[in-house]
């Protein structure tokens, strides 16, 4: 009884950290928000980055179309230039064939539609003799 | 003060927060006060310019055939930085751009050991074999090959209109012809971007920075018709090949337009192999030379003498019987003429009846209608290094030089002032500056600046011109200088000239000539003026005029231009009278020498 009696007496409940459930919710949140948005930024850079590796790819293989294109064309223009021409024609591997007198039918030359107001489909006149 | 719990939460609290405001600051000063400092230090370490090169513009005939075009090479370069194995490298790379295995090896173990970021390894490699090599190199893994774009002036027709078009340095500038004249509109304008790499050297698209477009070269339409010039050209070489000359020249001109169709001078060059050209051949003598033009300067005198009024058609001038005794020294012509009105002067070439003419005009009126046709003055053609001529004032004359003048002596013209002086005649007496670019177009086509015909003045009135005109036409007959000019079916008119070429330090060479024919066709419709020039043409004696030498060359030109052209032949074709019926009165204006 006595015994009872000397121990100290707890006048109170044991303390007791009580979790504020709508704090930690709060934390969390802001953590995933933080966490997210990092994640959500790196992942964007790193599409930028890819994309942009893509865009430098799809430049590089442009400009290697381009200078490609440039290139057969320069060496269709060579090919066929007036010179290639008259090399062909030299070597024989084309030849002129010249068209009889009797095969070319003359036109009298058609008169410029400037000239007497008349509308056409076609007026062939040389250039340089009408500049 | 208690040092309690309280104390103690409040002291660490105040150190971390003067830590962090510490830091705060530290990062305010280095953002905000040093930012241009570090930000230039950044872009110094990290952003490259990258140069973005415009493309140089291309040149056309009339008719729209290319004559200058680019072609895409690559440069090879090395960066040691990024060479993994020198030896597996330069194994996959030799073969490609035929190089030594062991040399390249050597030479990029050097820039890999050095840390050399930049080593041309070849120029000119072909666009092709530099994609290839690309990836070749991409297969093995192996980096710290690059290839830089370039391109190379390609010229499809070789060494036709080589002096017209002229060629680039190796810094992409022209240097002379049109690459030269043009070559602000033809270079367009370099952009740049600003772009920052990785540590592997690709470059981070994301941090691309400032950037500006390239802008291309316009291109060049000349007024050039490569149908006539490859004529032009064949008939020229035609007459090197038959004269052997020092050099020879051809010009075509539209004499209403002053547009220049064609234009040839020999000796000539390779563009695309300029290391092989001699730089006598890349002279273009139609521009930068200068000759007595002879007895084709006799249309300024006569001209100048109807057009004043001092001559009519019917006035007679005394040619002296071939013998004119003036300040001490004798002039001759090659057969003695009597009376002769100016048609038959300028049809037998007479230089006596033109010295009398001069004579007649005086020294300040004859020098003025020099000056009018244009001579000693540039023509102002879209060609560099053109000269002016020389066309010394009266006040320097001595007492023959007014009936030297008239015959072509004591002064100096370009080929290309005779067509345009020529084309005064054939044009009604306008004289129009000749010039060889028709427009500027962009890459998609778009014309931005087209050249007009620009008439200087009128020099003479139309009745003169055509008086002259029509002694010209003679000139081109059995009567005249110059049968060997003529084309079946068309009405030719033109003038020879003949003169003997002047020594540097004064007096003329004993067997030198400049053997020239200058005319138009068809003569009363001109559709081209075309002056042929053969200097030094090595012939027999008695056989270096003008009207034998250059004369037949015209002839042919203009029969294939006809053709090419499709002129209506205006008379009945007959053959060419035989030559050797015709020379006396070929070497009319040859006795002037």
């Amino acid at each position: 009884m006595n015994a009872t009696l000397n121990r100290p007496t707890r006048t109170k409940s044991r303390a007791i950290n009580s979790l504020q459930l709508s704090r930690v919710f709060a934390v969390v949140l802001l953590a995933l928000v933080t966490g997210g948005a990092g994640l959500c930024y790196v992942s964007l850079k790193n599409t930028q980055h890819a994309l942009g590796d893509r865009v430098r790819d799809t430049e590089r293989q442009l400009k290697e179309f381009r200078a490609r294109n440039q290139d057969y064309t320069s060496r269709i223009e060579s090919l066929s230039s007036r010179m290639a021409l008259r090399r062909k024609l030299e070597s024989g591997f084309i030849a002129m064939v010249s068209v009889p007198a009797t095969a070319i039918a003359r036109l009298s030359p058609p008169s410029i539609a400037t000239e007497d107001g008349a509308t056409r489909t076609a007026s062939v006149v040389n250039p340089l003799m009408h500049p | 003060m208690r040092w309690n719990a309280h104390t103690r939460i409040t002291l660490a609290s105040a150190f971390i927060g003067l830590l962090f405001t510490g830091f705060s600051s530290r990062l305010i000063y280095i953002a905000v006060a040093k930012h241009d400092e570090y930000s230039t230090l950044a872009a110094e370490k990290n952003s490259t310019r990258q140069p973005l090169y415009a493309k140089r513009g291309l040149i056309f005939d009339r008719n729209g055939e290319v004559l200058a075009e680019n072609a895409p090479i690559r440069t090879a370069i090395a960066d040691g930085t990024h060479i993994k194995d020198a030896r597996q490298t330069a194994e996959i790379v030799a073969p490609f751009l035929e190089m030594n295995v062991g040399e390249l090896t050597a030479k990029l173990a050097a820039a890999k050991a050095d840390g050399t970021k930049y080593i041309v390894l070849r120029h000119d490699v072909p666009a092709e074999i530099g994609f290839k090599t690309a990836k070749a190199l991409e297969a093995s893994k192996q980096r710290g090959i690059y290839f830089e774009n370039d391109s190379k002036r390609v010229h499809p027709n070789g060494a036709m209109l080589c002096h017209v078009m002229g060629f680039l340095n190796h810094e992409r500038k022209g240097v002379q012809g049109i690459e030269a004249a043009m070559d602000d509109y033809l270079s367009g304008q370099d952009g740049f971007r600003y772009i920052e790499r990785d540590r592997t050297g690709q470059e981070l698209v994301v941090y691309r920075g400032q950037e500006r477009e390239p802008r291309d070269g316009l291109n060049v339409t000349l007024t050039i018709d490569m149908g006539l010039q490859s004529i032009v050209e064949d008939e020229l070489d035609a007459a090197v090949k038959e004269y052997k000359p020092k050099t020879a020249i051809a010009i075509m001109a539209n004499p209403k337009t002053g547009e220049i169709l064609a234009m040839a001078s020999r000796p000539n060059y390779e563009p695309d192999a300029l290391g092989e050209a001699q730089p006598e051949d890349m002279k273009n003598h139609a521009v930068i030379d200068m000759f007595e033009p002879g007895s084709t300067f006799k249309i300024v005198v006569a001209s100048a003498a109807l057009n004043e009024g001092l001559i009519t058609t019917e006035t007679r001038i005394n040619c002296e019987g071939g013998h004119f005794a003036y300040a001490g020294k004798i002039l001759r012509d090659h057969h003695g003429y009597g009376l002769m009105p100016v048609h038959d002067i300028l049809m037998k070439s007479s230089n006596i009846g033109s010295a009398k003419m001069g004579l007649m005009e005086g020294e300040q009126t004859f020098y003025e209608y020099i000056k009018r046709f244009g001579f000693g003055e540039r023509t102002g053609v879209e060609l560099p290094g053109e000269i002016r001529g020389l066309v010394p004032p009266p006040s320097r004359w001595d007492k023959l030089s007014i009936t030297r003048m008239p015959m072509g002596q004591a002064l100096a013209v370009t080929p290309l002032q005779t067509v345009q002086a020529m084309s005064v005649i054939a044009n009604g007496g306008k004289l129009i500056a000749p010039h060889l670019v028709k427009s500027l177009s962009d890459s998609g086509g778009k014309v931005i600046k087209e050249f007009k015909p620009s008439v200087i003045r009128e020099v003479i009135n139309s009745e003169t011109a055509s008086i002259v005109s029509n002694a010209l036409i003679d000139v081109v007959s059995t009567k005249g200088t110059a049968i060997l000019a003529s084309v079946p079916g068309f009405k030719v008119a033109g003038k020879t000239g003949t003169a003997q070429k002047a020594m540097p330090g004064g007096g003329y060479y004993e067997n030198k000539y400049v053997a020239s024919f200058c005319g138009y066709m068809p003569a009363d419709d001109p559709a081209f003026v075309c002056l042929v020039l053969v200097d030094d043409p090595q012939v027999g004696p008695e056989m270096y005029y003008g009207g034998l030498v250059a004369a037949p060359v015209f002839s042919r030109i203009a029969e294939r231009a006809a053709r090419y052209l499709d002129l209506q032949p205006v008379m009945k074709a007959e053959p060419v009278t035989q030559v050797a019926a015709n020379r006396p009165q070929d070497k009319g204006d040859a006795a002037d020498q």
